[in-house]
């Protein structure tokens, strides 16, 4: 175990490398215009997925419990999650990759982010079980993946008239990228109102009640609402552009609040979470 | 009065309390609740927001989550949503029968019948309609998701609303052996009008403990029995995260909760027994406990300790005049019998005990129910795209009108070959 542990560390490393790398290409490709520049980026974004998904098994196993506990496992998990989820929707539909020049460096940023709080085991406290508690964590992936999917298409959207953003090879137009933004807006606020329920209901077996306004649950909440917001405002009033852009970035500043920040904020129940 | 209502339940209205409740849970989340019991926070943060303190404790911002207005506000959003919700059934059900459908772009020259064959072909089924246009509706189900969805909210917020009318809790302290008859008292009740009552008799057997190689509780599994029916006692287990569901009751294993306890029998100088259980919480390989509080006999306050692994000391039970640390602690092992700060100590036996919540929350069983719907809702969400396709003869041939609710390219492509074309000029996918 102890072994793994140790191994699982340099090969994170790795996996940080081959993000580093395929964010560079891309970004490079698309400024000088070279696909085969970005196609290889693409490449060894796959194979630092494939060496990620090495590294978190090997911290699965060496921890005894699913990565979800510690700031390095969400963080990493949820870069894991970010780039699977964008690799599955390149490969289903190619147009979705020119989320790349943004999505890739997003995960850099969280793998670095990861590695950098440092790979310190912690012990799965007696309440941090259970199939409801993995349902509420895999949901809050998605749902975060969704949102940073969301917020890409929106940024690029906004962007839509920048030289940078021009150069992109097989960049939708502005409707679609608008339409699209909308679209992932509405699976996270799916996904997240699930891992919501999921937490209550996980919530209620380990503690005794499904809600308590703790200050995580709150902020999950908020967060809620303002999709739920931006959903019916764009929805029933034709709310689209910069303003619903603003709004879809309050939405997921309030996400990466409510996952990455409140256990800093704050006390709360969900406190050994994100130590 | 219908006007009112009107307002109340608009779009508008919704989003703005959509908004008004996110508000007001931020505040919430980031003020110290004292109705949460965040006492000790809340002192801190005032002291160091003083003058939003002040603003606050005018607008009552310290009870927000119980505050009239934010239950009136609640209130609203919940009529708002069901009016939404039922406006969003009737036209699910009309669109689901065909009635809502407009055509919009002439085909001359174009056979409806063959039109119509091929789109039962590929999966569209024809629904009656009102007029002279004929309607095909493909996935027809998906038209209900957005109403489903809804529905399932209402039912996750009435989850709330039972929970806060119906919850009621208390705390059992158990011996190990020891039987809890139907109506006997609690340690603590939540509401003492109306305590939960489980009805049957619990008898707790034991209580096993699992620990990490580094250290640290992994699992604790207490066994309770329950006499049945036939006079038989069962046995259940409870384990922290998976409590035991009784006749509608719900009881909770404690990770803090259990341990060991000794019991002896405490007499003081005049001849007064205190026959006394002293509980010490579960002390892992290498480590000792201590009574918190002190045990207070007969006036006389005593720390106990307890080293079942005999760090300290190789007897297990140690006590001493309670804040006295220069005091040497009197050890016994069972069955003997010592005297300290004036009391005669005999100790007598030694049990596991442990302490469970138990729980009547009719709130869960409404939760879970809002739960599947909504997982259902967002299944139908993106697995059933329904698209509607109007026909209507016209002299020169065809008018169609054409709808889906995700306008994705492959939508679009399966249209067209419906209608029997390459490509419908001026439009955008």
């Amino acid at each position: 175990m102890e072994q793994a542990l140790a191994l699982e560390t340099s090969i994170h490393i790795v996996a940080l490398v081959a993000y580093a790398v395929a964010a560079a290409l891309v970004l490079l490709g698309t400024a000088m215009s070279r696909p085969g520049v970005v196609r290889a980026g693409h490449a060894i974004a796959l194979l630092g997925l494939a060496i990620h998904s090495v590294a978190l098994g090997l911290r699965w196993y060496g921890a005894g419990h699913g990565p979800y506990l510690t700031r390095y496992e969400v963080l990493s998990t949820n870069a894991w999650v970010a780039m699977s989820l964008m690799q599955v929707l390149g490969w289903r539909r190619p147009t979705s990759r020119v989320l790349a020049v943004l999505l890739y460096p997003a995960v850099l940023l969280l793998l670095g982010l990861a590695i950098y709080t440092g790979p310190e085991v912690k012990l799965l406290p007696l309440t941090f079980r259970g199939a409801w508690l993995v349902l509420h964590v895999c949901f809050y992936f998605v749902a975060f993946s969704a949102a940073l999917l969301s917020l890409g298409y929106g940024a690029l959207h906004v962007a839509h008239d920048r030289r940078f953003v021009k150069r992109i090879a097989g960049l939708p137009d502005a409707h679609t990228l608008d339409r699209e933004s909308y679209r992932f807006a509405g699976l996270t606020f799916s996904f997240w109102g699930i891992g919501m329920l999921t937490g209550a209901i996980w919530a209620y077996y380990s503690w005794g009640r499904f809600w308590g306004w703790d200050p995580v649950e709150t902020w999950s909440l908020v967060t809620w609402f303002v999709y739920g917001i931006y959903l019916h405002a764009r929805r029933f009033y034709g709310l689209k552009g910069r303003k619903a852009a603003v709004l879809l970035m309050l939405g997921f500043l309030l996400a990466v609040l409510s996952l990455f920040f409140t256990s800093f904020l704050t006390t709360s129940l969900h406190s050994e979470y994100f130590h | 009065m219908r006007r009112i209502l009107d307002i109340l339940t608009s779009r508008r209205t919704s989003i703005a309390l959509m908004a008004f409740v996110a508000a007001s849970g931020a505040l919430g989340a980031w003020i110290p609740q004292s109705s949460l019991g965040q006492t000790e926070a809340l002192a801190i943060w005032q002291e160091k927001n003083p003058l939003v303190a002040r603003v606050a404790d005018t607008l009552g911002w310290y009870d927000i989550f119980s505050s009239w207005w934010f239950f009136a506000v609640l209130g609203v959003f919940a009529l708002a949503l069901s009016v939404a919700t039922v406006r969003m059934i009737a036209a699910a059900w009309r669109r689901q029968r065909g009635a809502v459908g407009v055509t919009h772009t002439d085909m001359p020259g174009a056979d409806p019948r063959a039109i119509a064959e091929r789109a039962r072909a590929a999966g569209f089924r024809e629904r009656r309609s009102a007029g002279t246009s004929r309607v095909f509706i493909r996935h027809g189900i998906g038209m209900w998701a957005p109403a489903v969805f809804h529905v399932g909210l209402l039912v996750s917020l009435a989850s709330a609303v039972v929970a806060l009318g119906f919850t009621s809790g208390a705390v059992a302290d158990f011996s190990q052996g020891e039987v809890r008859e139907p109506g006997a008292a609690y340690h603590a009740v939540e509401d003492a009008e109306d305590p939960p009552e489980i009805g049957v008799p619990i008898r707790f057997d034991g209580i096993e403990t699992e620990t990490w190689p580094q250290g640290g509780l992994k699992e604790v599994v207490a066994t309770l029995s329950v006499l049945d029916e036939g006079g038989v006692w069962v046995p259940r287990t409870v384990s922290v995260n998976h409590p035991l569901r009784l006749n509608g009751h719900t009881i909770y294993a404690q990770p803090g909760e259990f341990g060991d306890a000794a019991f002896a029998i405490f007499t003081t100088p005049d001849g007064t027994e205190y026959p006394i259980r002293i509980e010490f919480v579960f002390a892992e390989e290498g480590e000792y406990v201590y009574t918190d509080p002190p045990l207070m006999i007969g006036g006389i306050a005593i720390d106990g300790r307890w080293d079942p692994h005999g760090v300290r000391d190789p007897k297990p039970l140690a006590l001493r005049p309670a804040g006295d640390s220069s005091a040497e602690p009197v050890t016994l092992a069972e069955g003997e019998t010592v005297t300290v700060a004036g009391l005669t100590v005999e100790y007598v036996a030694t049990r596991k005990w442990a302490r469970f919540i138990v729980q009547r929350e009719p709130g869960i069983a409404v939760l879970m129910i809002g739960f599947t719907v909504i997982a259902i809702a967002s299944l139908m969400l993106y697995a059933w795209i329904p698209r509607t396709l109007v026909l209507e003869e016209i002299e020169v041939g065809i008018r169609y009108g054409w709808r889906a609710a995700r306008m994705s390219r492959s939508y679009l492509g399966e249209r067209d070959a419906i209608l029997g074309v390459d490509r419908m000029p001026g439009e955008d996918a």
